[in-house]
């Protein structure tokens, strides 16, 4: 059997904010194809592995390698026309734009612009609504057709991998089914996922290989179908209870 | 009455020119540029020597110190905003704070304090007298410049992919660069494209007023006027901005005479500041 190819690597990531470690010795991967969750409760560092990938934040120590590349260090304007795109938390449209505008300026990076018809449709076939209200102001969409156009903003770099952060955050679950739905849609066509979720059951469902993440780092990573609540609800109450009986940092 | 009205609405014009690099430099970058006035009054200065010594047609000159204004402002947005930006806009400011006084200071020490004047090919010619309204061909010219280069600075920001990049960019920062918008750029673009417009009011300020070194602070308040009724980053603010404080400044003149008319217009800029904060077209409040 062919080894898929190895997309993101980030080996040793160690993130602080000042003197607090937030992300400690975090190694993980994400091949061609493939949908990757992080799992781990509020707060745990998910979000910040993310910051760190795309150059959001600066790693204290470690490294991101995109497609055999080191790219940390790098601005994350340079990352974002590298082939990763990303929906941060909370959706960050461009909220005083049109829908399509915010869809024209997902298709900033050069090798994107000379696709963007192309990006365009396929996002419209995805995202119906989308093309309903293309002409709508960003800011007077619904809570689920933000996250759709963050989305789809993304798509529009012809990106070989979007980084999610927490999609499903304050959204009915009928959305969210819809949204993921969508997302599996869009891996269909290659594009590989790095997923950030709150919710174990759905980020085991949703995707091909899960890292769990507690207080910033690794502690336990398998195949989404090896692994089952249980075994990652053990892990959270083990690992939760040791900075107490060490009087850590509160 | 109607000739105040009117002499006003025009004034409001050249006002609307002066303040509009103000509110976009402001809505773009967040950073209120205290020299605002003095690299305007820089312009006037540089046609004025273009003119003196290199070529005498003020179009031409004009022509030149649009460019030699753009590449200014873009050093100062490269070297000297952009580097303490990340430390806040009010560090930005004090740069810019700086950079006034020393406009001032270096062009009294070049051109000494006393009054200059740029020639101007309307001047004296009236664009329209008759009994009941007279409008003088410089005041007919500043509006007509002023309102084509206003419109024409929305449509830039507006319709084009790099006015759009650039709303990205002040919009929501980290989401541009998520977009591969490398923001700081954007910043430098859009104080090149404010320095270039600058440059056509200092144009027609100097054929308008006499000036000298220390002018630039008094456009600088009338830009404050202007950027504060109309709306803090609004382009067509400016304009509603500009008619409403040049009608009022003429208004007042002509019922109290001219020694009020400064007055008169804070006064509105008073009024409007209690009744609506945020301007009258601003665009909206962020957190």
């Amino acid at each position: 059997m062919i080894e898929k190819e190895k997309l993101l690597e980030v080996s040793g990531l160690d993130v602080f904010y000042g003197d607090l470690q937030a992300v400690k010795d975090v190694n993980l991967e994400v091949k061609k194809g493939d949908m990757v969750s992080l799992i781990g409760a509020n707060g745990v560092g998910k979000s910040t592995i993310l910051q760190a990938i795309m150059g959001l934040i600066k790693p204290k120590a470690g490294t991101v390698t995109w497609k055999g590349e080191v790219i940390t260090g790098k601005a994350t304007n340079k990352i974002a026309q590298m082939g990763l795109a990303m929906t941060p938390e909370g959706s960050h449209i461009f909220e005083d734009m049109s829908v399509y505008e915010n869809l024209l300026l997902g298709a900033y990076p050069k090798h994107a612009k000379a696709r963007r018809a192309e990006s365009l449709a396929l996002v419209y076939k995805t995202f119906p609504v989308l093309k309903e209200k293309e002409k709508q102001t960003a800011t007077f969409l619904s809570g689920g057709q933000r996250q759709m156009l963050a989305i789809a903003r993304a798509m529009m770099a012809s990106p070989e991998l979007i980084i999610c952060d927490e999609i499903s955050l304050g959204l009915a679950p009928v959305i969210i089914k819809d949204i993921y739905a969508s997302l599996h849609e869009i891996n269909k066509n290659g594009v590989s996922f790095l997923l950030v979720e709150q919710e174990t059951k759905r980020a085991l469902k949703h995707s091909d290989y899960a890292y769990v993440i507690v207080h910033g780092s690794v502690v336990l990573e398998g195949r989404s179908s090896s692994l089952t609540e249980e075994e990652i609800a053990k892990v959270y109450f083990g690992v939760e209870q040791q900075p107490r009986e060490e009087g850590g940092i509160v | 009455m109607l000739q105040a009205v009117i002499t006003g609405l025009l004034l409001g014009g050249l006002y609307a020119l002066i303040g509009v690099g103000l509110s976009l430099i402001f809505g773009i970058v967040k950073v209120t540029n205290i020299a605002h006035g003095d690299l305007m009054i820089v312009a006037t200065f540089f046609i004025m020597v273009i003119i003196q010594h290199i070529v005498g047609n003020i179009y031409l000159a004009l022509a030149i110190t649009i460019v030699i204004m753009a590449i200014l402002g873009f050093l100062i947005q490269k070297f000297l905003i952009n580097t303490v930006i990340d430390q806040g806009a009010e560090t930005a400011m004090l740069v810019m704070f700086g950079l006034s006084i020393a406009i001032k200071n270096a062009l009294t020490l070049i051109f000494g304090a006393g009054n200059n004047a740029l020639p101007s090919p309307v001047k004296g010619i009236n664009f329209i007298k008759s009994e009941l309204v007279s409008i003088s061909g410089q005041y007919a010219v500043n509006f007509i410049v002023a309102v084509v280069l206003i419109v024409g600075l929305a449509l830039l920001m507006d319709k084009t992919p790099l006015g759009r990049s650039i709303r990205a960019a002040s919009s929501d920062t980290m989401a541009a660069e998520l977009m591969g918008i490398n923001t700081k750029s954007m910043y430098v673009w859009a104080m090149a494209i404010t320095m270039g417009a600058t440059a056509v009011a200092g144009m027609l300020v100097g054929q308008t007023y006499s000036f000298f070194p220390y002018t630039g602070t008094q456009f600088l308040i009338i830009a404050f006027g202007v950027v504060v009724i109309g709306g803090m980053g609004s382009i067509f603010g400016t304009l509603i901005g500009g008619a409403i404080l040049g009608m009022a400044q003429m208004i007042a003149a002509y019922f109290l005479g001219t020694a009020y008319q400064t007055l008169a217009g804070y006064v509105i800029l008073l009024i409007l500041l209690t009744v609506r904060p945020q301007g009258l077209l601003s665009k909206k409040m962020r957190k």
